[in-house]
């Protein structure tokens, strides 16, 4: 999910390695990690750093969202097997929860981290752990967010608690008070990340035990107390949010951090109110994570023959440790690994542990008969039958511009947005529409077109989306599109003709009235009473429309509509 | 071996035999034929080797306007002489007895004076010599006369006198002259044969194309261009990945475009509040917005695994489901909501595959679309196992991408637990990502009845493809340029070779 910047001396460091690995051996070793190297190196730098972005690919692990916890997993493979520390002694910080913020923001969580050496390289790192677990795990701060300040002249108890929008304090980086509506009017922060609060009366805030404002969760920080600074060397880590596990992970992602960078952990009380919670909480939680697995069950679900001995050693290497039963094993996980939701979790673990290059992969035999779907035969069939007519295939884009499947065809637009689908939040209004035809998708090719010498003969066999009645469907569509001087009616008829002779189709024309089409030179056609699609002269203004300077002449079927042929149209709704 | 000429080419070659080395405007002269058809003559006649032709160029003189006049009015002097023959004229009066410009009769008197045959007394014009004077320059006259008629004097006193006075100028001629060394008795053998440019169905129905000759046609010139029918490449790239897909025994399978986050997402348990389902990840609709769910069990079932893991021995996501999310309508993301489909229905052993067509919000470059490709599959097997996957993914890298070597690692899925990432080996490129895979995890299997492993797999084809053809820009995959897909060398199959 999120990318990382780390430095590589750094993080070699933190995996307890004496030399400094190349990118390609960094790699080697986040892929335990199931993590990559994303970059080019850059530097060294003056701090002797050389910079080095790592895609870490998990949604569910923040933990490893950091070089701290990347070193952190690897070392299980290396020199540090096992639960990581957990201790933490209590701090003597409580905090208390009042119940208005039940509806708001109910969860929080604390830790005090001590005798730390903050120099700027290692407050970019918390700041960047910070932003990326609350942006992507903490779904932009809104599930939970992280607060980290300097502890000096913070005194227990705090309390977490709501206040009205008039209430004032002096936000990071302004020199005066003011509201909290005009912070979420003024301050960058308050502008961002103001719709996770505004259906709120009141608004959370973080104020010590003597009556200083810490911050209002989740937007900013207070400008006068808490600042974390080079000189600092003890600091309270907390995080709220609406969810308690994640409020929990996204503590540990910091606060584990920091004790791999050598600080003491100490524990916070939160006091929470009787009206919506069981009990009081320890945080940072050291309560473990318990999944209780079968080794036979492993074992089968792998393909492997691991002894329990074998599990045991691999699952420690993954920081977890675990206990022997016999028949089953107790697996004890950190607490933050509320990515386990069942012993398949465990498996992937194990799979891991063993890399996976290393376990012989094996050939099921599982006999099966290959084929290419009906309606995929009955498609290269046709197409068969167009390239033999000399005709080229074309293979377009199916989202289009809206203007391609109106205002070009002379066509309202409010008529096509309720045939064709529309995209609600389009990258460009390029591709801001699905097409419900093909023609127009090929008039635009066309007319990129222009100066390759004519004849051009093409079509695509494709999809499209048309909405009918209140069902969306996906359909196989036919067109042809033959562009030049002697391109006629004639032309295309006789390319429908033969298409439908090879077809085994016998088929009629009558007159229709599509205004994409020549008066005079269209028709509609039809099989077995059923109109199937249309053929005829593209209209002289819709030419010009597309730039293109020659006479041009056309066909487009629905495929579905062809008796006989295995083509289906694909409800969204249903499934068939 | 008799000769054959066509008859024109023939009466020309007669000509040249008879008359020996001619210049060729003198043949076009004495002949009935157009000077056109006689130089034709002459070309072929010297390609084939039957004419020498032989080119030089002389220097030559022709008249000058200033020429021209004189030779058709006369010269001044000789009209002054012709003026004072009888008796002496006035200088006043002499230009127009003469019927000379003033200029002109200065310059004659000049002349005449050097040649001393006047003499000028009070103006009075008087010829001395008139017995001289009446031969006086008439060869300059009758000179340019006959330059009039196209005859050059050889005389070069005259010649230099008349380039002094700028009545001829000096001009390259080339002539052309041909000969032939065939005997007048060759020649006589040769047969006078009509030379057609086609042969005509009544030729072959009437025997008289054995009395014509054809036209030899340049065998070399370059042809018309004919525009073949082609398959698009990358269709037919995509035909040919799916045969070998079948030639593992997948059976191909399809979706609509337009998906439920329902089978896109929840059924492969992705958590409701996944940052893969935020609206700046997926591209919605906006007209309807939402769908609406079938009226079936595993719908209940994928909440409850959700809400707390149901049956399938997992804790679940821990939340409320809401089926109005999932009911919620977006351009398919993922080829995988094909498979969940699929497992609505499924009976083992089954190994299934589909190409989709998958769209999602992106910046468009050339490394980067909103309208791509997709290619995965799944295999279910009662006894099917990890290690298996790693045996398929392999056989896909050797099969499919023609790899020899290929690595693992780990990946992350939310619908799949083991996850993999497979490279496989390019020889140029070293290790390319190829694909990812995993085990369906069981909150997905079981809410449709699957108590079995189904392996899910996933290949990235379109980077095989613009390695094959060289195309560094993935723009070029739905290509808009005809002359592309017209002159794009056809290739027999999925090779990326040398």
């Amino acid at each position: 999910m999120p990318t990382i910047d780390i430095s590589i001396e750094d993080i070699c460091r933190l995996m307890g390695l004496d030399e400094t690995l190349s990118p390609e051996e960094l790699d080697q070793k986040v892929a335990f990690a199931i993590a990559e190297v994303d970059s080019e190196p850059e530097g060294p730098d003056e701090n002797g750093h050389t910079k080095i972005a790592i895609d870490v690919k998990t949604s569910n692990r923040p933990d490893l969202w950091s070089a701290e916890g990347i070193a952190r997993l690897v070392r299980g493979q290396l020199d540090q097997p096992g639960l990581p520390p957990l201790d933490a002694e209590p701090s003597g910080y409580e905090i208390e929860v009042d119940p208005s913020l039940e509806e708001v923001r109910p969860y929080i969580a604390a830790a005090v981290v001590r005798g730390l050496d903050f120099d700027d390289f290692l407050i970019k790192q918390m700041i960047q752990i910070q932003d990326k677990v609350d942006f992507s795990f903490g779904r932009r701060r809104k599930r939970s967010s992280i607060g980290i300040y300097n502890i000096n002249m913070i005194e227990s108890p705090i309390s977490y608690t709501s206040v009205d929008r008039d209430f004032k304090f002096v936000p990071l980086q302004f020199d005066q008070e003011i509201t909290v509506d005009e912070i979420f009017e003024q301050h960058p922060k308050g502008i961002e990340y103001a719709h996770i609060l505004e259906d709120y009366d009141k608004v959370p805030m973080l104020i010590d035990g003597n009556d200083r404002v810490l911050s209002m969760p989740p937007i900013i920080n207070s400008n006068d107390v808490g600042r974390v600074t080079v000189e600092s060397t003890d600091v309270l880590v907390e995080t709220t949010g609406t969810n308690r596990d994640a409020v929990l992970v996204a503590l540990s992602c910091v606060v584990q951090a920091l004790r791999d960078r050598g600080g003491q952990v100490q524990s916070v009380e939160i006091k929470y109110p009787e009206e919506y919670a069981a009990e009081n909480e320890i945080t940072p939680e050291q309560k473990l994570v318990e999944t209780e697995i079968k080794p036979a069950e492993i074992n089968t679900y792998l393909g492997t023959d691991l002894s329990n001995e074998e599990i045991i050693e691999l699952l420690r290497k993954r920081r977890n440790d675990a206990v022997d039963q016999g028949d089953t094993i107790l697996v004890k996980s950190p607490p933050w690994r509320k990515d386990i939701l069942h012993w398949v979790d465990i498996s992937e673990d194990i799979a891991m542990a063993m890399d996976y290059n290393r376990i012989e992969p094996t050939q099921a035999n599982v006999v099966t008969a290959g084929k290419v779907d009906v309606s995929t035969e009955d498609e290269n069939l046709i197409r068969e039958i167009l390239i033999g007519m000399q005709l080229i295939e074309v293979m377009d884009y199916t989202l289009t511009d809206p203007e391609i499947l109106s205002t070009k065809l002379n066509r309202e637009f409010d008529a096509v947005g309720r045939v064709a689908v529309e995209i609600a939040n389009p990258v460009t209004a390029t591709f801001s529409m699905v097409r419900n035809e093909i023609l127009p998708i090929l008039l635009s090719f066309e007319s990129k077109n222009t100066h390759v010498d004519y004849p051009h003969r093409v079509f695509e066999v494709g999809e499209i989306v048309s909405k009918e009645d209140d069902r969306i469907l996906t359909k196989t569509h036919v067109a042809v599109l033959l562009s030049g001087a002697n391109e006629t009616f004639e032309t295309i008829s006789s390319v429908l003709n033969t298409l439908m002779r090879l077809l085994d189709l016998d088929y009629e024309l009558e007159v229709n009235d599509l205004e994409l089409l020549l008066e005079g030179r269209r028709a509609d056609i039809i099989v077995q009473g059923v109109p199937v699609g249309h053929i005829g002269e593209i209209h002289p203004s819709i030419i010009t429309n597309f730039g293109i300077e020659v006479p041009m002449s056309a066909l487009e079927i629905d495929l579905t509509r062809l008796p006989g042929y295995r083509f289906q149209a694909y409800d969204t709704n249903l499934n068939s | 071996m008799t000769l054959q000429l066509r008859p024109d080419h023939l009466a020309v070659l007669k000509a040249i035999g008879s008359s020996g080395p001619i210049l060729v405007t003198e043949l076009v002269k004495s002949s009935d034929l157009n000077r056109g058809t006689i130089e034709a003559a002459i070309g072929t006649l010297v390609q084939d080797c039957h004419v020498n032709r032989e080119v030089n160029t002389e220097i030559t003189y022709q008249l000058t306007e200033r020429g021209k006049e004189a030779a058709t009015d006369g010269l001044a002097e000789r009209k002054i002489i012709a003026s004072i023959r009888d008796e002496a004229v006035h200088m006043k009066d002499l230009a127009d007895q003469a019927g000379l410009s003033k200029g002109d009769m200065t310059a004659g008197i000049g002349i005449l004076r050097k040649a001393g045959l006047i003499s000028i007394n009070k103006g009075q014009v008087i010829l001395d010599k008139p017995e001289k004077a009446d031969e006086f320059s008439k060869d300059i006259e009758n000179a340019l006369k006959a330059l009039l008629q196209g005859t050059v004097p050889e005389d070069t006193d005259l010649i230099e006198q008349m380039k002094n006075r700028n009545f001829i100028e000096e001009v390259e001629k080339t002539n052309v002259t041909v000969s032939t060394k065939l005997t007048k008795a060759k020649i006589k053998k040769i047969k006078a044969v009509e030379e057609v440019t086609r042969l005509t169905p009544k030729m072959l129905a009437d025997g008289s194309w054995k009395d014509v000759s054809f036209k030899p046609y340049s065998v070399k010139t370059k042809p018309r261009v004919l525009h073949a029918g082609r398959y698009q490449p990358y269709r037919q790239f995509i035909e040919h990945l799916k045969r070998k897909l079948i030639g593992l025994g997948f059976q191909e399978m399809k979706g609509p475009l337009i998906e439920q986050e329902f089978w896109n997402f929840d059924a492969l348990y992705a958590p409701q509040d996944h940052s893969a389902r935020e609206d700046n990840d997926i591209l919605l609709l906006k007209e309807p917005t939402h769908g609406q769910l079938l009226d079936e069990d595993y719908i209940t079932n994928v909440a409850a695994a959700h809400e707390d893991g149901w049956t399938t021995g997992s804790i679940g996501h821990q939340y409320k489901w809401d089926p109005r999310k999932a009911a919620r309508l977006l351009l398919r993301p993922q080829g995988t909501a094909i498979s969940a489909r699929t497992l609505a229905d499924l009976e083992p052993p089954a190994k299934y595959f589909s190409v989709a067509r998958c769209f999602r919000p992106d910046q468009i470059d050339a490394t980067h679309a909103i309208e791509f490709n997709q290619t995965e599959g799944i295999i279910c097997d009662p006894d099917i196992t990890f290690r298996d996957l790693l045996g398929m993914l392999k056989t896909f890298a050797v099969e499919v991408a023609g790899a020899e070597e290929v690595r693992f690692r780990p990946d992350y899925y939310p619908f799949t637990a083991p996850s993999v990432e497979l490279s496989a080996r390019h020889p140029v490129l070293g290790f390319v990502e190829f694909g990812g895979a995993g085990i369906f995890r069981p909150e997905v299997t079981k809410p449709f009845g699957i108590d079995y492993p189904v392996l899910a797999w996933g290949l990235g084809v379109g980077r095989l493809f613009m390695t094959k053809y060289e195309i560094s820009d993935i723009r070029e995959l739905y290509s808009q340029n005809l002359n592309w897909l017209r002159s794009e060398k056809a290739s027999a199959g999925m090779e990326v070779n040398s």
